[in-house]
């Protein structure tokens, strides 16, 4: 009887080990599985992914998406002095994906040789119901075909512009065989 | 036979994903390759530390200010850079500047110029210089680009900048 009872209790405590086995290899299958979907969420997730991954490097900068994309051309130009030429520019975009606005301004283009400029210049952005608008002035240069620059806004909207006050836009873009040009702005936080 | 083979499989998964998180900074350039419009800076090339050096009221809210700094460029090229700029303040603590400064070698050899535009807040700014050179030498690299740039300043006027290459 002891001896079949010890059988019974050893089988028991063989089926007991295995139901212990198979729950923690459930728990395990879980985890994996959870981490797993943490960091398929933080690779594959929104734009806020690039700051999370990015905390590690602590001297690197990640700007996101642009703030300002846009399309224009220079509408006038007249030299006024030597390697010296004035510009006046027009464009159209869209501001944080949804905001129509139109840009216009003037700016003076200072010639280095081999195709490089050095500019330096003002405008004026208003929103396209006429009803915003904030200045800015800007640097860039530029070498025939692409162009970064910097501009930095001054606005006493209190509206969809007022986000543009004394905030620093960075910009890139190129300009076409016709004139035209597309650019790209980021905001420098 | 399954299940270590599972088990092998999510262990090399891990890996990888650890690997691309905990990696080098090549990283931030795999992970955004997916967003088209996102930029990437990466590392600055150039790190100083200055001072103000003097300043003078030269009308309604403008102040002419001078500064003085050594740093670091592409890691080993030791350079100075003074300047002076004009100070706007738009009140609440807003301030936009602008100005141009020197570049040199610490040997004195080479100089790049830079014309700057920056906004802050009194002790933080964000800037933008746009730099000129005609050497042919270590201070090449600077001639006609665009640089953005972050300074830490405090009440007594000392600060810290990094400077990034705007491509």
């Amino acid at each position: 009887m002891r001896v079949h009872n010890g059988i019974g209790s050893s089988r028991r405590y063989l089926q007991f080990t295995e139901s212990i086995s198979k729950m923690n290899k459930k728990r395990f299958t879980i985890s994996i599985t959870a981490g797993i979907a943490v960091m398929l969420l933080l690779i594959g997730g929104t734009g806020a992914t690039t700051i999370l991954l990015n905390t590690a490097h602590a001297q690197s900068a990640t700007l996101g998406e642009p703030i300002f994309v846009e399309k224009g051309a220079d509408t006038v130009q007249r030299e006024i002095g030597p390697n010296r030429t004035h510009y006046t520019f027009t464009s159209n975009g869209t501001m944080n994906g949804n905001i129509e606005y139109h840009k216009t301004g003037e700016y003076v283009s200072v010639s280095k040789g081999n195709n490089l400029t050095f500019d330096q210049g003002h405008g004026v952005i208003t929103t396209k119901d006429g009803s915003e608008t904030a200045n800015y002035t800007l640097i860039d240069v530029f070498n025939g075909t692409d162009f970064q620059g910097a501009s930095a806004y001054s606005t006493n909207s209190t509206g969809k512009l007022s986000f543009l006050n004394n905030m620093l836009g960075i910009y890139k873009g190129e300009t076409e065989e016709s004139g035209n040009f597309v650019l790209r702005e980021w905001h420098w936080k | 036979m399954n299940t270590k083979r599972f088990t092998i499989s999510i262990t090399a998964g891990i890996a990888v994903m650890l690997l691309l998180i905990g990696g080098t900074g090549t990283n931030t350039i795999l992970f955004n390759v997916g967003y088209a419009q996102t930029a990437t800076l990466g590392e600055p090339f150039f790190v100083e530390r200055g001072k103000v050096t003097g300043q003078k009221e030269i009308g309604p809210n403008r102040t002419q200010f001078t500064f003085a700094s050594n740093g670091t460029m592409n890691g080993n090229i030791e350079v100075t850079n003074t300047g002076e700029y004009v100070s706007v303040s738009k009140g609440n603590n807003l301030v936009y500047d602008q100005g141009q400064g020197v570049i040199k070698t610490k040997d004195g050899s080479e100089i790049a110029n830079h014309t700057f535009i920056e906004v802050g807040n009194g002790t933080d700014f964000q800037g933008a210089s746009a730099f000129s050179t005609n050497s042919t030498g270590k201070l090449s690299f600077l001639n006609n680009i665009l640089v953005i740039y972050k300074i830490d300043g405090d009440e007594s006027g000392n600060y810290a900048g990094t400077q990034w290459h705007w491509k």
